[in-house]
C-alpha cells in the first residue's frame, strides 16, 4: 500500500516532467531497486548517483545531499515553493545556495531520490550532471540583463550551452568535472577566469555591422593547483559558440588524462601543451564539428517583462539598518525606474517558510524574477524604485533584509566539515565566527568593507578561497601533543577578467585563534597603508609574507590543552577535534 | 581514512592536508601505467619515497571519488612517490633524470596498476592510514 503510493506520488510529477527527465528518472528508479536488491554494487550505484547529483553524506549510509542546478542560477517562484517543500520534508528546513549557483538539499534517503528528481524535474530543474565527470550547471553574472555597464546579455547565450551539453554523449565521461560560466559585465561577477571555460561578452563592429560574441578563456581552475585561464581567442562569434565550447570538452574527453585523476582537469591539458598548441588542437575540433545554430543567437536584450505591482504602498525609510542596506544591497538596474536587490543569505543558507515568502514577494515585486549568485545571495530584479522601502518591510519580518551584501560580513564558505565528506574543519562554523567577532567590535568603514573573506573546510576551494582578499582552507595539526583543527591563511587572491592572482600562503593558524587573527589583519591595514588608495590586496603585495608572519605570529599557538580544552575544538562543536569520523569524499574532488 | 600531507622535499611538491576514504585494505604496489612527459601511456615502477631520499613501499587503496564513484589512490612515504621507467635497472636515487616524485596519484582504472607481490608475501603494512 505505502509502495503503491510513493508510486503515484512519483508519477504525478513526473507527468509534468520533460520527456527526458520522465525517462532517466524512470530508469534511476529501478536503479535503486536493483541497489536494495543486491542486484547491483554499491560502486556501480555510486558512480550513477553521482552522475545524477546525488553525493553521500558524511557518516552516513543511504541518505543524501542531492544538487539542483540552477542554470545561470535563473530560479522561478514555483521552482522556490518546490525546493521550500522538499527542504521541509527532507533538508531539516534548509536549502544551501552554492557559490556555483546550485541548491543543495541535504538529508534525502536512497529511496526518495528518484521522488525528489521528479519533483524538481516537474518544475523545471535537474539533479542531472550536477556532479560526476560531466559538463555541470552552467553559471552566469546575476546582473545579466540588468546590469548598467553590460556589453550585452549573456542569458539566452547561456541557456544554449547548458540545453547543448545536458545528455549530450560528448559530455557524459569526461575524464574530471568541466565548469563553463557566463560574463556580460565589465566587472568579472561570474569569475570566468578560474572555469574550465569562461565566455565574456564582446561586440565587433564589421562592415557596419553588430556582431555578437566572446572573450573565450579555458583553462582556470582552483583545487589544489590553482591555474588561470588562458584567452583561447579573442572574438568567437555567438554563431561559432557551441561549436567552440563542444570542442574545447572534446579536447578534455581525448587529452585529459584518464590515467591520473589528480591532473585530469582541463588546465593540466593547456599546462602539458602550452597555450598555442593547445589553441590548434581546438580550432582543428571545431573545424570538424557542425556550426550549431541557437535561436536566440542574436540577443542581446532580457525579455523579462516586470509586471506592474498592484496594491504596493510606497513605505517610508523604516529602521535603522535600512539606510546600510540601501548602499550595500540595491542597485539600479539599466533599465529606468528599476532596481536590483540582493538579498543575503547567510552562508547560503534559506529556510523553507523563507523561500515560500520570498516566492510570495517575488510575484509581487519582481514580475518573478530573481537569480542566485555565486557570493551565495538571492539578486531580486526589477524592483520599481519606490517599492524598494516597501519590499525592505517585508523582507526584515522573514529575516532576509540583512545589508553588507558583497561587503566583509558577507563571508563565503563551503558546507565544510558539517556535512561534506572531505571537510576537514568547520568552515562554517569559522565563517559565523568571523562576523559575530566583527560584529562584536563593531568593525566597520569604507576602508576595509570591500575587502572579501572566502572560507573552504579542505584544500579543493569549494569555498573559493584562492581569490579573496583573506581566504582560509581547513586542515589540522597537532598542538601541545593534541590535534586541532587550523585553517591556512592565504592573502592577496583575486579573480578578475582574464586574471586569476591565488592568495599567498601565509601560515596555519588554529581555528578558533581566526577571528582575532583577522581582527589584528584589518588593523594593521588601517595602520600601515601608505594611502586611502592603496587597496588591501596591493597592500598585502607591498608589505610581503614576513611581514604578516610577524603580525600574526601570536595567535599560531594555543594554550596548553588543560588550561583551555575549548581551543582545540573545531567552530561548533561540543567534543574533541578528531578527523577519526571523516566519511566517504565524494563531494568536491 | 587515509590522511596525506607531504612537507617540503626535493622529491615531489608539498600537499596540504588531504583526506581520502579508502574502501578496501591496502596492497603494496610494483608498477603502474602512466601518462608522463606527453608520451603514450606505459609502465613504471613506482616506490615511496622517504624523508631520508629512500625508497620505501608504495601502496595502493580503493577510495571513494566524486567522479567515477571509486578511484585508486596509490601512496608512499613522506615524500611521496617516486617513478622510473619500467624496466630501468638504475637503482633508486633522488639524482637521476629518468625518475621523478609526484605526492600522490588518484588512478581510474585498477588494470592501470600492478601489486608488488614479493611486498605481500612478506605481509607488509602502510605505516599510516
Amino acid at each position: 500500500m505505502a509502495e503503491n503510493l510513493a508510486q503515484t506520488r512519483l508519477e504525478e510529477f513526473l507527468r509534468d516532467a520533460p520527456q527526458a527527465s520522465q525517462a532517466e528518472i524512470a530508469e534511476f528508479r529501478q536503479l535503486v531497486e536493483r541497489y536494495f536488491l543486491g542486484e547491483m554494487t554499491p560502486d556501480a550505484f555510486k558512480a550513477r548517483r553521482l552522475h545524477m547529483g546525488t553525493y553521500g553524506i558524511r557518516n552516513t549510509k543511504d541518505i543524501h545531499m542531492m544538487r539542483i542546478k540552477i542554470p545561470e542560477g535563473k530560479l522561478t517562484p514555483e521552482q522556490l515553493e518546490c525546493l521550500a517543500d522538499l527542504a521541509e520534508q527532507y533538508s531539516k528546513d534548509i536549502g544551501h545556495i552554492t557559490t556555483r549557483q546550485d541548491m543543495q538539499l541535504y538529508w534525502i534517503p536512497t529511496t526518495e531520490v528518484p521522488y525528489v528528481m521528479a519533483r524538481c524535474a516537474a518544475v523545471g530543474l535537474t539533479t542531472r550532471e550536477a556532479c560526476g565527470n560531466s559538463v555541470r550547471n552552467v553559471t552566469a553574472c546575476p546582473y545579466a540583463g540588468i546590469s548598467p555597464t553590460e556589453v550585452f546579455d549573456v542569458t539566452k547565450h547561456a541557456d544554449a550551452v547548458t540545453a547543448h551539453f545536458l545528455r549530450n554523449p560528448a559530455s557524459q565521461k569526461l575524464p574530471r568535472k568541466f565548469k563553463i560560466a557566463f560574463e556580460g559585465c565589465p566587472v568579472d561577477h561570474a569569475k570566468t577566469s578560474i572555469h574550465d571555460i569562461g565566455a565574456v561578452a564582446a561586440v565587433r563592429e564589421e562592415g557596419g555591422a553588430r556582431i555578437l560574441g566572446f572573450k573565450v578563456y579555458v583553462g582556470g581552475g582552483l583545487g589544489a593547483a590553482p591555474m588561470q585561464a588562458i584567452l583561447l581567442e579573442p572574438f568567437t562569434p555567438a554563431a561559432e559558440l557551441l561549436r567552440t565550447c563542444e570542442a574545447i570538452v572534446r579536447i578534455h574527453d581525448r587529452l585529459g588524462d584518464r590515467k591520473n585523476k589528480a591532473s585530469a582537469r582541463i588546465k593540466f591539458v593547456v599546462k602539458r601543451l602550452g597555450p598555442d598548441a593547445f589553441r590548434k588542437e581546438v580550432f582543428a575540433e571545431r573545424d570538424q564539428l557542425p556550426q550549431y545554430r541557437y535561436a536566440d543567437m542574436g540577443v542581446t536584450q532580457t525579455d523579462e517583462q516586470p509586471t506592474v505591482p498592484a496594491g504596493i504602498k510606497p513605505a517610508l525609510a523604516v529602521n535603522g539598518t535600512f539606510k546600510r542596506w540601501m548602499v550595500t544591497n540595491v542597485m539600479g538596474q539599466k533599465q529606468a525606474g528599476y532596481s536590483t536587490v540582493t538579498v543575503r543569505l547567510r552562508l547560503g543558507d534559506i529556510t523553507s517558510s523563507q523561500m515560500r515568502a520570498l516566492a510570495k514577494i517575488i510575484r509581487r515585486y519582481c514580475g518573478g524574477f530573481v537569480r542566485a549568485t555565486i557570493e551565495q545571495n538571492l539578486q531580486l530584479r526589477w524592483v520599481r524604485n519606490e517599492h524598494v522601502a516597501a519590499l525592505f518591510s517585508e523582507l526584515e519580518p522573514i529575516g532576509l533584509a540583512d545589508p553588507e551584501a558583497g561587503k566583509l560580513y558577507d563571508v563565503t564558505s563551503c558546507p565544510g566539515a558539517e556535512t561534506c565528506q572531505l571537510g576537514i574543519s568547520a568552515s562554517r562554523g569559522l565563517s559565523r565566527a568571523l562576523e559575530a567577532r566583527f560584529k562584536e567590535v563593531g568593525l566597520a568603514g569604507a576602508d576595509i568593507e570591500d575587502i572579501h573573506i572566502k572560507v573552504s573546510g579542505c584544500p579543493n576551494s569549494c569555498g573559493q578561497h584562492h581569490i579573496a582578499d583573506i581566504g582560509f582552507f581547513g586542515g589540522a595539526r597537532k598542538v601541545n601533543e593534541h590535534l586541532a583543527p587550523h585553517f591556512q591563511l592565504m592573502l592577496g587572491g583575486l579573480a578578475e577578467e582574464g586574471v586569476a592572482k591565488f592568495g599567498a600562503p601565509v601560515l596555519k593558524l588554529p581555528a578558533r585563534r581566526i577571528p582575532d587573527a583577522v581582527i589584528r589583519i584589518l588593523e594593521r591595514f588601517r595602520q600601515d597603508r601608505q594611502s586611502p588608495q592603496e587597496s588591501f590586496r596591493i597592500f598585502v603585495g607591498r608589505v610581503g609574507i614576513a611581514y604578516w608572519k610577524q603580525a600574526l605570529e601570536e595567535f599560531t599557538t594555543l594554550p596548553p590543552y588543560e588550561q583551555s580544552p575549548e581551543g582545540y575544538r573545531d567552530w561548533g562543536a561540543e567534543t574533541e577535534f578528531s578527523l577519526g569520523g571523516m566519511g566517504p569524499g565524494e563531494c568536491a574532488a | 581514512m587515509i590522511l596525506i600531507e607531504i612537507p617540503d622535499n626535493s622529491n615531489c611538491a608539498a600537499v596540504d592536508l588531504r583526506v581520502f576514504h579508502d574502501l578496501e585494505p591496502a596492497q603494496p604496489v610494483s608498477q603502474v601505467r602512466l601518462v608522463h612527459d606527453g608520451t603514450p601511456p606505459q609502465w613504471y615502477d613506482v616506490t615511496g619515497w622517504t624523508a631520508s631520499a629512500q625508497p620505501c613501499p608504495a601502496w595502493l587503496q580503493k577510495v571513494d571519488d566524486s567522479g567515477d564513484g571509486v578511484a585508486f589512490l596509490l601512496y608512499g612515504g613522506e615524500a611521496g612517490l617516486r617513478f622510473r621507467p619500467s624496466g630501468d635497472q638504475e637503482p633508486w636515487r633522488s639524482e637521476s633524470p629518468q625518475q621523478w616524485g609526484e605526492p600522490f596519484l588518484i588512478v581510474a582504472d585498477q588494470a592501470d596498476i600492478r601489486a608488488d607481490m614479493a611486498a605481500q608475501s612478506r605481509n607488509q603494512e602502510p605505516a599510516h592510514g
